[in-house]
Order: structure tokens, then sequence, then C-alpha cells
């Protein structure tokens, strides 16, 4: 490790205390459709990147179709401040116009099957003789070297990843998760990507960045496969429960579907729970007086602790136990975030400049602050084509004759 | 131009970190090369050394494979920095770093001056990232939450397993840490986007990571999108397929899960069960007659599967694209060829414990070599390297302040 004083801050724009985003400046070419690309890529648009969604107008984005179950599939959570310009690029002259793009781009992301865009003439190496330094990241289900025809929805992620397994109630089957393996390929994609372009900053190169969804799965679940390797022991899953603390699990309250996670981590912990819960059977019980005695007799104390949770707000009882130091807290619900005082405090929720009529007004922030960061006024996520005038009359220079060429010959859409 | 560096070569962070959230933090951005110190309390620790598990489940603070799976490539400092001198040296440590990783209670952050802007002033180009429950403002500020409460808070639990059966069945949460593996990407991901900025303006800045935010972003296409839309929400029975679109199966030595809900994947999966005569009727030639015919569906697909074995399943899928996924057991990621052609386990070699396959960065960089195989540290493995050599404080008093036990 080397720990030189120099920060280089002398190689740093005279621009003290100046507030910008961290990516202002940064051009993103975004083959990215459906849950996994987006959400990268979506990450980098909220750090101030400019991110231009390239569609085509022949394969539209399924999340943009009211398909399956159409309040299920929100487009604009995973699109919103980005741009949209829309090209065929099953044809050469959609080809070059992407080219054109990518060689003033510093990024180009895909979740598209590899070597979808090798086929169109799309693949590194040709971008790289247009973008010498460019950064290219590909999220693929098992990684782009894999000659495979594995299936590539989040499910599957979690199944093939070892997040199914591990997830169930004792003794019962695995479960099936959803989006959010999906958008955990996303995050480690927009975490790559931050990677690569802080590298090219110090080094002047960028690289080709190749991304396992199923592989960001299993990096969840990391600690039980060293459980394995030590001891060839295979976990299953322990529902709410964990294998020291206790009590560890979910527990009934007041109404329908209600539910509080309580979880104590230690017998001083168990201490604090027992005078909150003043009165009741758990309370001096030796049986219950060590964390081993109440990992032994569990199944005892749950049914005891949900017989007097059952009764309570979930929201009152939460509180009450906070305040005397106990960890637990609300299930919380989709429907009870418009009421979340404290996320509405912290602003989680973000107003876009022109709520669509038919909803979605409100999308949420990234998952993190950073302070000395301006606040935008944050787009509503593109229409197809939505930004073609920008992209191609703007920053490719092409003027309106040739663009109405271009779109008579089916090369833009609008 | 394989080879050349690490990504993120010279990058020096500290962390002061408890368990999965903030380790796994550092750990990403060690993976990607930077160069970490890990920063423990005196004594005991990190928790994760004494959270198992063991080699045969005989404790061993050098020996915890929660610890040595979040801690490798990463160097070790013991420093109480509730005393005097330990947080003068948290600051000496802090003038020679980027990134400060912690996940101090924001109250305790507070009280110690590390959310002043005395700190900022001292520390001008620092990058401080904080990692706790609800982030370090609001009221719910101080809660205490272990990943079980974060999961649940965070909406994922709710809707946690997807199921029509048994609605008196508690919600529960995914795997055993995933609410904080969450908010540890979400964190690397912010922290080198401060850097980023750094680049630009010259100054360090703060991030502010609330876990429980983290697990809503990653969860906001099924948690949050449906209420901001039309009020309707997502429940574990809503979000549960009808039969007739896909299901978890049992298969001889195992589960797989399989979803087929448009026409062309239906195709594909019959065609991975041979095509029987049963599946091309005209009662299940469209989605909404194979969801009408589902229960019907539901039964020949657990027969056919009962007769299947996990390796089966995952060639059907992997040579023909037959949408179904084996549900794997820890064990069986050691099988998966995609896993294996990926080179995704890396061999760490601990003196103590020994050589194992650790799960590595899911990201392979062409332009940059990043993994380097460092097993964790012990217990202050590094004190002296870094206290003496680096910042040169006197031997003598690393006696003295061993024997106060600040290190």
């Amino acid at each position: 490790m080397r720990w030189t004083l120099d920060y280089g801050l002398s190689s740093y724009p005279e621009r003290q205390n100046m507030q910008t985003l961290p990516l202002s400046g940064i051009r993103v070419a975004d083959f990215g459709w459906m849950g996994v690309g987006p959400y990268a890529t979506q990450m980098l648009a909220l750090l101030g990147a400019e991110v231009i969604r390239l569609e085509s107008s022949r394969v539209m984005d399924p999340f943009r179709q009211q398909r399956i179950k159409p309040q299920a599939l929100g487009f604009g959570q995973v699109n919103f401040h980005k741009l949209s310009a829309s090209v065929d690029f099953s044809r050469p002259e959609g080809v070059e116009l992407v080219k054109k793009l990518v060689s003033i781009s510093d990024v180009v992301a895909s979740n598209f099957r590899p070597g979808t865009l090798e086929r169109r003439g799309l693949g590194y190496n040709e971008l790289l003789k247009v973008r010498p330094d460019l950064i290219m990241i590909m999220l693929s289900n098992v990684g782009g070297t894999v000659d495979n025809k594995l299936p590539g929805f989040a499910m599957f992620f979690a199944a093939f990843g070892g997040v199914s397994e591990l997830t169930r109630y004792p003794g019962d089957v695995p479960s099936v998760l959803r989006s959010s393996m999906d958008l955990t390929a996303g995050a480690n994609g927009a975490f790559a990507t931050l990677c690569a372009l802080y590298h090219r900053r110090k080094t002047g190169r960028g690289q080709y960045i190749d991304i396992s969804a199923s592989e960001a799965a299993t990096r969840l679940v990391g600690d039980s496969i060293m459980d394995y390797v030590l001891n060839k022991r295979i976990r299953g899953g322990l529902g709410n429960q964990d294998w020291l603390m206790s009590p560890h699990n979910c527990y009934p309250c007041k109404g329908d579907d209600e539910w509080i996670s309580i979880a104590v981590g230690s017998d001083e912990e168990w201490s604090i729970f027992c005078r909150a819960s003043e009165g009741q059977n758990w309370v001096e019980n030796p049986e219950f007086a060590t964390s081993y005695l109440r990992k032994l007799n569990e199944q005892r104390l749950d049914n005891l602790i949900a017989g007097w949770t059952a009764s309570q707000d979930k929201h009152v009882l939460a509180k009450r136990l906070q305040e005397a130091g106990v960890a637990a807290y609300p299930s919380t619900k989709g429907s009870e975030l418009a009421s979340d005082r404290n996320l509405w405090e912290r602003k989680l929720f973000l107003s876009l400049d022109k709520p669509k009529p038919d909803g979605e007004p409100v999308v949420m922030r990234a998952p993190w602050r950073i302070d000395n960061t301006p606040e935008p006024s944050w787009r509503h996520e593109p229409s197809v084509g939505e930004n073609n005038d920008y992209v191609f009359g703007e920053l490719l220079g092409l003027g309106k004759a040739q663009r109405e060429k271009l779109i008579q010959e089916g090369i833009i859409s609008c | 131009m394989i080879g050349e560096g690490k990504t993120l070569q010279g990058v020096r962070v500290i962390e002061y970190g408890q368990m999965v959230a903030a380790p796994f933090c550092s750990l990403c951005l060690a993976d990607a090369g930077a160069d970490v110190l890990k920063v423990e309390p005196p004594g005991y620790g990190d928790p994760a050394r004494r959270y198992g598990p063991f080699k045969d489940d005989i404790p061993d603070q050098e020996g915890s494979g929660l610890f040595l799976y979040l801690n490798t490539h990463k160097k070790g400092l013991t420093l109480d920095i509730s005393k005097p001198r330990g947080r003068e040296i948290l600051d000496m440590l802090l003038d020679h770093c980027d990134v400060f990783v912690h996940d101090l209670k924001p109250s305790i952050a507070e009280s110690m001056g590390i959310t002043s802007d005395g700190f900022r002033e001292s520390h001008p180009a620092l990058v401080v990232t904080s990692i706790t429950p609800f982030g370090n403002t609001g009221e719910l500020r101080d809660y205490r939450m272990y990943d079980l409460n974060v999961f649940h808070g965070g909406g994922e639990g709710y809707i946690t397993p997807p199921g029509k059966s048994d609605m008196t069945k508690p919600p529960i949460k995914a795997a055993w840490f995933v609410s904080d593996y969450y908010s540890g990407i979400d964190a690397a991901s912010a922290s080198v986007a401060a850097l980023m900025q750094r680049e630009l303006t010259g100054n360090g800045t703060s991030v502010d990571i609330s876990k429980v935010e983290s697990v809503l972003g990653i969860n906001r296409l099924d948690v949050a999108t449906p209420f901001f839309k039309d009020g309707a929400f997502e429940t574990r029975q809503t979000l549960a397929w009808p039969p007739g679109m896909g299901g978890v199966y049992k298969c001889r030595d195992g589960y797989a899960i399989s979803f087929y809900h448009l026409d062309r994947v239906w195709q594909d999966m019959i065609k991975a069960m041979g095509n029987p005569a049963w599946a091309r009727e005209e009662r299940f030639s469209s989605r909404q007659k194979r969801i009408e015919n589902g229960d019907e569906i539901h039964d020949r697909f657990e027969g056919w599967f009962s007769e299947q074995t996990k390796a089966g399943l995952y060639q059907l899928g992997y040579e023909q694209g037959a949408p179904v996924a084996i549900v794997a057991s820890t064990e069986d990621l050691f099988d998966l060829r995609h896993l294996k052609e990926r080179e995704f386990f890396v061999n760490v070699t601990h003196p103590r414990v020994g050589s194992y396959p650790y799960p590595s960065l899911p990201a392979k960089f062409s332009g940059s070599v990043n993994t380097v195989g460092r097993p964790a540290p012990a217990l202050g493995q590094h004190n002296v390297e870094v206290y003496h050599k680096q910042l040169g404080i006197a031997v003598d008093e690393l006696r003295h302040l061993a024997w106060e036990r600040v290190i």
C-alpha cells in the first residue's frame, strides 16, 4: 500500500465550492431494456450523466408495453431523467448513426443477449474504432463469455444464484424472488461503470466490463457459501430466524396481514425487551434466560410473542419497543409509502417535470444522498424517440432535410 | 490492454464497520482494486468474527466464514476511536485516505464531531460514507435495526415469498443478510461517484446511505410503482404466478423454477419436455387458455419434473434455452458450468484457516486486474506496519497504547 500525501489536488480545476453532479459531462448510449440495464443507467442519470436510450422501433422495450400486469411494470421508475432516440440499428444506416453517437459518448451500456450488438457490427472492438477510450458495460444472465441459452429473468438469477434456496420457511419449498434480483444486477452494473469512469479519468483508458446477473445474486449469499466451503454443510432457509439470535421473527399485528419484525441480538437486548414487555410470561422465565436457551425453545417463545403482538397496532408497538432500545419495525406495504413521514422528510420521492396524465407522477430517488450536489429539475421518462431532434440534430449535426430523409427511410422512427 | 493496473488503483479506504453492510461496501471497493484498511475495536473486533460459520463449528475469532468472506483483500488495524488518542490516530489515518466508510449510529457520529463543519474543514478532500438503518437525518435515524428489520421495513418482506397458499404465515426475509448487501453495493457506488465529483470540484463530500431506502430502491418496481400508479399494490398473493404461467417444482434431487408466461417461452418449455401430445392440445394454445387450464398444467408439470434431475434440467436450459432454472444450493454453485467458466470462485489462502474458494466480484474488467487474493486480516495484524512504519508512531508508544487498550 502506498501512503503518499499527494492527492493530486494541484491537477484539480480551480472551482472550489462549486456544486456539481458527479457525472456531469458524461454521456451514456443506452441499449438497456427491461429491468437490469435501465436500472444501471438510471443510477448514472441520477448522478448527472446524460443517458440516451437507443430504441429500435422494431423491438419495443417490454417495460413500455402493458402486458402481464400493467401496474407492475414501472418503466418510469427505471427510465426517468433519460433521453430517447429511436433508430433502427438492424440496418447499416442505423448502425452508422449509432456509431456517430458512440463517438461522442463515454459509456455504452447493454443488457441484450451477448452477441446481439456484435452481429450488428456494434461490438466493442468496432466501437473502439470510433471512440478509443470507450467504456462498455455488458450485463447478461451468466456472463458474456459463456455460450449458453439459459433464461434471463430475475427469478432465474435468484434460483441459479443460490438466493431462492436460502429463502423459505424451514422445511418448505424455496421462494421465487422478483425484480430485486434484476435491480441487484443493475446496481452492480452502476458500480462497475463508476469504477471504470474513475479509472479512465486517471489513466485515459476505457474498458469492457462483463457482468453476470446471477453472480450478482450469488454475492448476496457469500456467507452461506462459506459454510459449505468450510464444513461442506448445505444451508437451507430459516424463514425469518437467525442461527444465533432469538427472538428473531415477524409477528402478526392487529389488522389484515399486518406484521412486525422483532430481533433481539443479545442477552443484554433480551433484558431490555423483557422490561418493555413487562408482565408477559417470558419475562424472568428461566427457559428463555440466555440466547442458547431461547434458541432451543424458540418455537414456544415465538408463539408466546405472536400471541402478545396479535392484538397490537404495529406502528405503536414498534415505536414503543424502539424507544426502549429493541430492534423492531413494522413490515412495510407499498401502500404505506404515501404516509411514511420519515421517507418524505428525507425526500426519497422525486416529482418529475411533467407528470403524465395516466399517473406515475412520483419516482424514487437514488439510494444515496451526496452532499454538495445540486438538485436538478428531474425530467419525466421519455417516449420513444422523444429527443430525436436533439440527438440527431444538435448532437450529430444532421440537418432537417437529412433527418426527414432518414425518417422516410425508416431509419429514424418518429 | 489486459492487466494494466487495478481499476481503483491508488484509492485508499478506511473502513470502520460491523457485520455486513459497511464491510461489504469496502469489500466491493477492495475487489475493484482500492487499498482498504479495516479498523476494528480492540479486544473482540468486528462482531462478524463471532458470528461464524466456523470450521467444525468451533468458535475462533480468526475463522468466522462471514468475516473471512467480507474482509478479504483488506488490511486490519485495531483502534478504540472513543478514546482521545484513538481518535487522534483515526484523524491521522483519515489524513492519508480518500474514502472513510463507517456505520456509526448518527448520534454517535455527531457527538464524535464526524459530521461537523470542523471535521470537513480538517479533511477537505475526504469522502465520508455512512451506512445506517435510516440515514443520518429524520426522526428514526437512531433506530436499532438488524438485517431482518431492514428487509421488512424496506418492503421486500411483505412480498416474500410470493404465493397463493397460506397467508397466515408471516412474510419472510431473503437468505441471511440480503438487505445489508443491497446497501453495501449502493454505498460503494456512491463512494466512487463522490470520488468522481471530487475530480471536478477538488472537494471531498459526505455520502448518506439509508439501508431501508436501499431495500426500497432495489424493489422500486414491485413495491413503489404500483402505489404511485393507481393505488393497487403488490402483496405475496398478487405477485404469485397463476397456475399455467410458472411455478416452483420438486425434482428428483431438489427444486427448479419454471416460468412460461409468453407463447414463445411456453413453446421452449414444452419442446424441452419432448413435445408431449397433451401440451399441443387446443386448450393450451394461448396464455389465457393456459391460465384457465392452469391446474392441469400444474399437475402435468409436477409429474414431469418429479422425474428430472437438477443436472438434467440445467442442461436443458443451457443447451436448449428451456425457461427453467434449478434452485441451486450452496453445493450446486460449485458445479454450475457457467460459474466454472467464469472462474467466479477465487482461491484465497488464509494462514490459519486454510485455502478455500471465495465468491468474487460479478464483473470482469478487460482493462484491469483486480483480484489479489489477500486473506482477511487477523485482529490488529497490520498495527505495526501502519501505525509505526507509515504514521511514524514510536514503538514505545504502541506498547502503551496496547496496554491501555487503545489498540
